[in-house]
């Protein structure tokens, strides 16, 4: 069952190519995304509970963006882009969606690789895909930095796979999260530090984090908006996701040092994110920045350690994903209705549905209640602070007020004034339109998370 | 002897920035380096893979490179980013680094981590003292050649995921890398990595 679920957004897409109608190949796109995205579910009780939850992600957000793709189909003008058919985005996205399956169903760490690495694949060219100078550079960008960090990461799991077989694990079992965390103190600490380590900077550069997340702001702003939203949303959830079961080995071999790693990277994140938001002037790229805040404020989180602070992490993680996409897919109505990302040319965006969607996106990324990002930032410095991680607690802070500073004065800027609208104006999709509101009552609804009883537990 | 043919390939990949010259110690460097690497008495499934990957990484990845560099004129000279005494310093200095690798304790008992490290560093060096994105893509093939011979030596026992992993990451530079980098040439033909600063800040 397991590997049906896995293939079926890949096979789903290719099965719809098939179809000769268009109306009817629209529709299929539609049902068969949904199907798989239905069957993903159906192997919820084959895995963990954290890969359980990621597993839902993936299949939510992966089909509110193939709705959103139905309705507004990414186009290019650029001849030089052969892989840009509409059929071929659906069946590369399909493909993005079956790796990231991959990864959250996978047992070991090889297998997690795999699955994030063969991302890699489909998201090239979907970030290439609008063509032109500035795509082919982020993709190339992407393409390239990501590789090598997921090349090192590959080193990293094969050092570990090393320790494991030193610590009398048999190969077959060498790269399995659970049988190495249950070996954790027979591993050779230099060894496995090192692995450790390797495994970070690798699975870190996917997620954006600093100093490896040159690539983010350029791929995340310059691919199409449903992709966008899945590299912010799912992608860095998916890398988070690795260092979480990294962190799970390190936690019984090298606890210290691994947090200690993470703390760094994440303070580092927060910090830079939130400083260079306020010297953006494209909403998507301020959006990517804002992306690369997050991540760090989730892996400060990790780096506590504590199991509030996990909770909070994990919490934010899944809060982070869907108010991302939301802004993501709204921005996207926007930029099909005005033509434009630019944030001096967005005026009175209160005036039409899909700005004051995006206005409401904003608001839930600034962490205003009741969405649940406001929840997930809360316990995040509860946890900082219960556990006396002052420095960490103060970049976190700094870092979020910058982030806060500036969307507030991208919604100012956008909110009010005269709407500039392309003469030939499109009219608004409505399958666009709900599949970015769908990604809102998300966000909104998950304020109830830390509610349920023994989710903190 | 394989040892030190695949030191004196990757070196002069690092180091020589002409194009036919880079294929030639490309092909030297990736054959020793699965000579290295060849899984003796496998099961079928993982010779399967592991000739898929030498098939990738010495037919079918020199050949697209080959056919972009004579369909589209790109010039036969990868554009070294620094000049020839800084490329032998830097080269040096990371041979010298992959040596002294064997002496941190995580590696104590490891034979032959001199050659991992030095095939390691010079995959990212290829990538940092040339200009042309098909030098970008080489280095990218170098690393995944790293990787391979990394399993080799670190773990030879693990399953063959790690074949699995080295095709994922061979058709990534190939497939991928190529494709977008013939894109390129309708913006740039001569593929010079500084023409792609247009995004910034």
């Amino acid at each position: 069952m397991t590997q049906a679920a896995v293939v079926a957004p890949f096979l789903g897409a290719l099965l719809a190519t098939l179809i000769p109608q268009i109306a009817a190949r629209r529709l299929a796109r539609g049902l068969l995304a949904l199907v798989a995205a239905l069957l993903a579910l159906t192997v919820l009780g084959e895995v963990d509970r954290l890969a359980g939850g990621l597993i839902v992600l993936i299949s939510v957000l992966s089909l509110l963006a193939t709705v959103f793709s139905l309705g507004i189909v990414p186009t290019t003008e650029h001849d030089e882009i052969r892989w840009a058919s509409t059929s071929t985005y659906f069946i590369l996205l399909g493909a993005f969606w079956s790796s990231m399956l991959v990864a959250a169903t996978s047992t070991t760490f090889i297998g997690l690789w795999i699955g994030i690495s063969a991302t890699t694949l489909a998201t090239t060219f979907l970030v290439g895909f609008a063509g032109g100078h500035a795509a082919l550079e982020a993709a190339w960008k992407y393409l390239i930095i990501c590789s090598f960090g997921i090349g090192i990461a590959l080193i990293g799991i094969l050092l570990l796979g090393r320790a494991g077989i030193d610590a009398h694990i048999a190969p077959s079992a060498a790269l399995s999260w659970d049988t190495l965390a249950a070996h954790g103190a027979a591993l050779p600490p230099a060894l496995a530090r090192l692995a450790l380590a390797l495994m970070l900077l690798g699975f870190g550069t996917k997620a954006g984090l600093v100093p490896m997340h040159s690539w983010l702001p350029d791929a995340h702003s310059k691919a199409p908006a449903p992709i966008s939203a899945l590299l912010s949303g799912l992608l860095v959830s998916c890398a988070l996701y690795a260092i979480v079961r990294v962190q799970l080995v390190a936690g019984a071999t090298e606890p210290g040092f691994f947090d200690s790693v993470l703390l760094v990277l994440g303070c580092a994140s927060v910090l830079t994110g939130g400083v260079l938001m306020l010297a953006q002037h494209d909403v998507k790229r301020l959006l990517s920045y804002s992306t690369i805040e997050h991540a760090g404020l989730i892996a400060i989180a990790l780096g506590i350690g504590t199991p509030l602070a996990l909770f909070a992490a994990l919490y934010h993680v899944v809060n982070h994903a869907f108010g991302k996409a939301f802004a993501f897919l709204s921005v996207g109505i926007v930029q099909h209705e005005r033509g434009t990302t630019t944030i001096g040319k967005l005026n009175g965006l209160w005036n039409d549905p899909g700005g004051r969607l995006f206005l409401g996106s904003l608001a839930g990324l600034m962490g205003f209640p009741p969405f649940g990002m406001f929840f997930s930032e809360v316990l995040i410095v509860v946890a900082a602070a219960a556990a006396h991680q002052w420095v960490p607690l103060g970049f976190a802070l700094v870092g979020a007020l910058l982030g806060f500073v500036a969307l507030a004065r991208l919604a100012i800027e956008t909110e009010s004034g005269h709407a500039v609208l392309p003469a030939a104006a499109p009219r608004l999709s409505r399958r666009a339109f709900v599949a970015a509101a769908c990604a809102g009552a998300f966000a909104l609804a998950l304020f109830a998370a830390p509610f349920v009883p023994g989710a903190v537990r | 002897m394989v040892t030190a043919l695949i030191l004196i390939s990757a070196a002069a990949l690092a180091i020589d920035p002409r194009f036919r010259s880079a294929l030639v110690a490309y092909g030297i460097f990736t054959a020793a380096t699965l000579y290295l690497a060849f899984p003796a008495g496998a099961a079928l499934t993982e010779t399967v893979f592991f000739a898929v990957l030498a098939a990738i990484k010495l037919i079918v990845g020199p050949s697209a490179l080959i056919y972009l560099v004579r369909r589209y004129n790109v010039p036969e000279n990868l554009g070294p980013s620094l000049g020839l005494v800084w490329r032998l310093v830097i080269v040096g200095t990371a041979l010298v680094a992959a040596y002294e690798v064997r002496h941190m304790a995580a590696f104590a008992g490891v034979a032959s981590t001199t050659v991992v490290f030095d095939a390691l560093f010079m995959s990212m060096l290829i990538v940092v003292l040339y200009r042309n994105l098909l030098a970008h893509a080489i280095g990218l093939l170098v690393l995944g050649s790293a990787i391979t011979l990394a399993g080799a030596v670190f773990a030879p026992g693990l399953p063959y995921a790690i074949e699995i992993a080295d095709t994922f990451d061979a058709v990534i530079a190939t497939f991928v890398a190529l494709t977008i980098a013939r894109a390129v040439i309708a913006y740039d033909p001569q593929l010079d990595i500084r023409q792609l600063r247009e995004l910034r800040g």
